[in-house]
């Protein structure tokens, strides 16, 4: 974990209100591990006091990269950061996603924005699918965001909301479809939102597989002493059977079974 | 010549007057790679509990205007867990831990007090009394002098360790409970905690905290800070220690020269959690600036 200011090598829309930023950095380029995360200062003078929590998008060299969707007043400022300005960066945060042997097939589940942090895994693993679901297809972040990292198309299962780009509907039912031929020696691995996410959960459950959710929630500090961000995991030590763990510290990465969805 | 930033608080001295707040900087290790925890003056731990806590429901924090909300519920480890686990790595620390505590009975504040009593590398406990008393309908023991009191003493009669005691700003007159708790037998005073607030989502309708009613706290509760610190000051005769919104030394210099005799860093440590270093270094170099060799002579200066 490092605290430092970084400087801002390219700061991009590359697809409507989708933003790539870069920078520079050893230390955080050979520190990363899959699923990790960064919390930003974004300054603008007008109250962004805490900063902002997001993903490692990828990792090339030393070169580091954030992808990120203007939602709110924090990320519409730092979609105002220009080359050559400098940025508080503490990171990387987190667990991240567990390594995995070669020989076990990876299923990427993205909805929209989640598809954040698996370019570093596309790119460092082979045996991998990507289900990737999203509104429209004006949001496509594989290509303007990941365009140099090589796949086959049969690696990829595409849905969206309105159908203008692959199949229309829900990318949790693809998921099921490609479990359904077959569900040996797989694992997922999924980003997105909880609703999506907790299908994953129930999908994963019924065909036996192994799931890792990285969990989105409202942070405050990144690093585990505000408890602000808490999930409910499965704990059968204490006298609920669950406890509430801290999504920043001991996430953002749970498996798929240990999360109980209120 | 050296510059002294030792300072007192009662019977007990900190090499200087900088804190970390209670519920921001967890049980300090969790800062260990990004500042020298051995620098600071003292820490005050995460509101401890008798048993361990869960804490409320999500969401529990919300940023506002330069400011933010909570209502975590002290999702803690609970003190027999703190002594076993955290008070090792603490113990060995220069700066001062801080036990800060919490209960829901008069009772129980003495069962805590006398479980910290058998630990002999603290600084102090911090009372938090700002918390609801279950035996008397729920009244928060904070906001009435006479609760206040025998919160204080009983904490009293179960340890012989320094007694600070935490207030809470939500109240029509400070100064009738930092007397009254005084008058208990407190060692010396902290405040403030939060200021209750609340926050809408206007599409929903709903709050955006789940436990609807939360604390501000940041810069934006500065100013209201500082005011109340000068009038308990001017209340009571133990020391006091100054704590809102302070993120720079310039802050935190208002506050000793109101009278504070330290202060403590909360919500700065989230979104810089090297505030209390930097709030250090820029305490020396206004010392050098002003030729003040003692951070004493800075104290209760503030001219009326
Ligand atoms: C571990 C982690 C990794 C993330 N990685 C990425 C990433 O790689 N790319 C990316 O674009 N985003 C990512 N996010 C989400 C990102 O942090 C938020 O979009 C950002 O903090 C919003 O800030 P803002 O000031 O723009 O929005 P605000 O102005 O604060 O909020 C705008 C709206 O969004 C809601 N909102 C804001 N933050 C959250 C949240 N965390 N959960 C639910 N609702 C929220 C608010 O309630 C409000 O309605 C990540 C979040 C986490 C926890
Ligand atoms: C997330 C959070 C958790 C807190 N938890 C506690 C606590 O457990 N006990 C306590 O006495 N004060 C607690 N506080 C209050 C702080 O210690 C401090 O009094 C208050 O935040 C004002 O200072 P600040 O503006 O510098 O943060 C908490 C504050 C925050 C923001």
């Amino acid at each position: 974990m490092f605290l430092k200011n970084i400087v801002v090598e390219k700061n991009k829309e590359v697809k409507s209100d989708h933003f790539i930023m870069s920078f520079k950095d050893k230390e955080i380029a050979e520190d990363v591990r899959k699923g990790q995360f960064v919390e930003l200062k974004i300054n603008d003078g007008l109250g962004n006091l805490l900063r902002k929590p997001i993903s490692i998008h990828d990792v090339y060299e030393n070169k580091v990269s954030l992808l990120y969707k203007v939602i709110g007043k924090g990320t519409k400022a730092l979609s105002k950061y220009k080359k050559g300005e400098e940025l508080s960066i503490l990171g990387p945060l987190g667990n991240g996603f567990p390594n995995i042997a070669d020989d076990k097939e990876i299923l990427l589940v993205a909805g929209g924005i989640g598809f954040a942090p698996f370019s570093l895994i596309m790119r460092e693993v082979k045996n991998w699918k990507l289900f990737y679901g999203f509104r429209d297809a004006s949001e496509f972040l594989l290509e303007g965001a990941t365009s140099d990292i090589h796949y086959e198309n049969e690696q990829i299962f595409i849905t969206t909301d309105n159908g203008s780009m692959g199949t229309k509907g829900f990318v949790t039912d693809k998921l099921e479809e490609y479990l359904r031929e077959n569900s040996q020696n797989k694992i997922i691995f999924s980003c997105g939102p909880n609703i999506m996410m907790k299908k994953v959960a129930e999908i994963a459950n019924q065909y036996n597989v192994v799931s890792y959710l990285s969990l989105e929630e409202y942070m405050g500090c990144g690093i585990g002493v505000c408890a602000g961000c808490v999930a409910k995991i499965k704990n059968p030590d204490k006298p609920d059977g669950w406890e509430f763990k801290k999504v920043c510290k001991d996430g953002p990465v749970f498996r798929g079974d240990e999360i109980i969805w209120d | 010549m050296g510059l002294n930033l030792k300072v007192n608080l009662g019977n007990i001295e900190l090499q200087n007057p900088v804190m970390t707040a209670s519920g921001t900087f967890g049980y300090g290790d969790e800062f260990e790679k990004l500042i020298d925890l051995n620098a600071l003056g003292g820490i005050s731990i995460k509101g401890t509990t008798l048993e361990e806590r869960q804490g409320n429901p999500m969401p529990r924090i919300i940023e506002t205007s330069g400011g933010m909300l909570n209502a975590i519920g002290f999702q803690n480890v609970g003190i027999d867990r703190f002594i076993k686990e955290k008070y090792p790595y603490l113990k060995k620390l220069k700066a001062k831990t801080f036990v800060n505590m919490t209960a829901n009975t008069v009772e129980e504040f003495g069962v805590l007090a006398k479980k910290i009593d058998e630990l002999d590398q603290i600084g102090g406990v911090e009372v938090n009394i700002s918390c609801p008393n279950i035996k008397a309908g729920g009244i928060n023991m904070g906001t009435d002098s006479k609760m206040a009191a025998s919160v204080v003493r009983e904490v009293k009669k179960n340890t012989s360790h320094h007694v600070m005691v935490k207030l809470t700003p939500n109240v029509t007159d400070i100064k009738v409970i930092a007397k009254a708790v005084e008058e208990a037998g407190a060692d010396s005073i902290s405040l403030i905690n939060t200021l209750v607030g609340m926050a809408v989502d206007i599409k929903t309708r709903k709050s955006k905290i789940a436990n609807v009613i939360s604390g501000l706290s940041g810069p934006a509760v500065k100013p209201v800070a500082v005011k109340l610190i000068w009038e308990v000051v001017n209340t009571v005769k133990i020391p006091v220690v100054g704590i809102g919104g302070i993120s720079t030394a310039e802050d935190a210099l208002e506050f000793l020269i109101v009278g504070a005799s330290a202060i403590q860093v909360g919500t700065a440590n989230f979104y810089n959690p090297r505030a209390t270093i930097e709030i250090l270094e820029g305490l020396k170099s206004y010392m050098k600036e002003n030729k003040i060799n003692d951070i004493n002579e800075v104290i209760g200066t503030f001219e009326s």
